[in-house]
């Protein structure tokens, strides 16, 4: 199973500290070099770190090759904007996003999105991403 | 009506100064403080500094008394979410929304977004009404009773095409003389819609011009 994950944030580590030992294959995207996060994960065999400054412009193309997508940069109108982006192309592709105003963590999660809020990270062992 | 605008830029200080001059109240949503002090001192009227898509500054804006909010921030992304917040805030409000980039049209045809309008659509709109211009050719001016000849040119891709004589948005006073058809054929009944290479044979006051 392949999981890509959009940007780099404290979630990004978060998660994959609970997830990375059960997936086979984690490529983790940014439009910038994130060094910190690079010097930890690199010796990791199944985490792949992708520096593609036109992220933006791919999400099609990642959604294509993912078996389930988690949009964690630190900026909620990017995940917002490529997580109905992602869903409006592939539909039956699991895509979380991570909102971390709680106002707009709140609406989207009113409206049925997956929405994630680093306030409520402690309920989760996030396990369901794996199996699901 | 009340009006919130999100993101104050050339266009939506035009459009500001046009919807006061026709008594509609206005609130600009902006970061910039610079850029809200600038609207203070050239506009004069409320401008809020704040994030539009945050909800506390659109409650602040008035949101749920608005009419209409524009979305029209150069990043499609703000646009996309702030409209998510004002909608959500006020179900019956008409949101207009700025595409920046052609490429995100797939996504803002939400319930949200009532209306969406396209950058590049605009500039070419624009560009093609600027080369439909030169196919315009004035053949005779009258200056006795200032009025021209003019012949346009349908050409094989104007927006002329499919029209009919009524439709053609002509200024007052205007009058159609004949359209030549690419055969040559010289029509006078202009029940007809025009046709790819028809030519249009007008008769102008000079102060106008054809497209007007």
């Amino acid at each position: 199973m392949k999981i890509s994950i959009l940007g780099i944030s404290n979630v990004t580590d978060y998660i994959i500290e609970k997830i990375g030992n059960q997936t086979e294959e984690i490529l983790v995207y940014s439009e910038i070099t994130d060094f910190d996060f690079e010097l930890k994960n690199s010796s990791k065999k199944n985490i792949t770190i992708v520096v593609d400054p036109n992220l933006k412009s791919n999400l099609e193309k990642i959604s294509n090759e993912s078996n389930k997508i988690l949009i964690l940069s630190n900026s909620d109108t990017f995940n917002s904007f490529a997580y109905h982006k992602i869903i409006n192309t592939n539909e039956s592709i699991m895509t979380i996003m991570l909102i971390q105003n709680l106002d707009l963590y709140e609406m989207y999660k009113s409206k049925n999105c997956r929405v994630i809020s680093p306030f409520e990270l402690e309920k989760s062992d996030f396990l369901y991403i794996v199996k699901e | 009506m009340y009006i919130i605008i999100s993101g104050s830029n050339n266009i939506t200080l035009d459009l500001a100064k046009k919807l006061i001059a026709e008594g509609h109240e206005i609130t600009f949503i902006d970061p910039d403080k610079n850029k809200s002090d600038e609207i203070e001192k050239n506009i004069g009227f409320v401008s809020l500094v704040g994030t539009s898509y945050n909800k506390n500054s659109l409650i602040e804006a008035g949101i749920e008394r608005a009419d209409i909010f524009v979305a029209s921030n150069i990043n499609d992304e703000i646009n996309f979410v702030a409209t998510h917040v004002a909608k959500n805030l006020n179900e019956e409000i008409t949101t207009i929304n700025l595409i920046n980039n052609i490429d995100n049209k797939n996504i803002f045809l939400g319930d949200e977004f009532d209306y969406i309008v396209e950058f590049d659509e605009i500039i070419s709109g624009n560009l093609h009404s600027f080369i439909s211009e030169k196919s315009e050719q004035i053949v005779y001016t009258n200056t006795d009773n200032h009025t021209e000849i003019v012949i346009i040119d349908a050409g094989k891709g104007s927006d002329l095409i499919g029209k009919s004589v009524e439709e053609l948005n002509l200024p007052s006073e205007s009058e159609i003389i004949a359209i030549i058809s690419s055969s040559g054929t010289i029509e006078h009944n202009f029940a007809n819609t025009i046709n790819p290479l028809d030519k249009i044979l007008i008769q102008i006051p000079i102060r106008y011009k054809a497209n007007d």
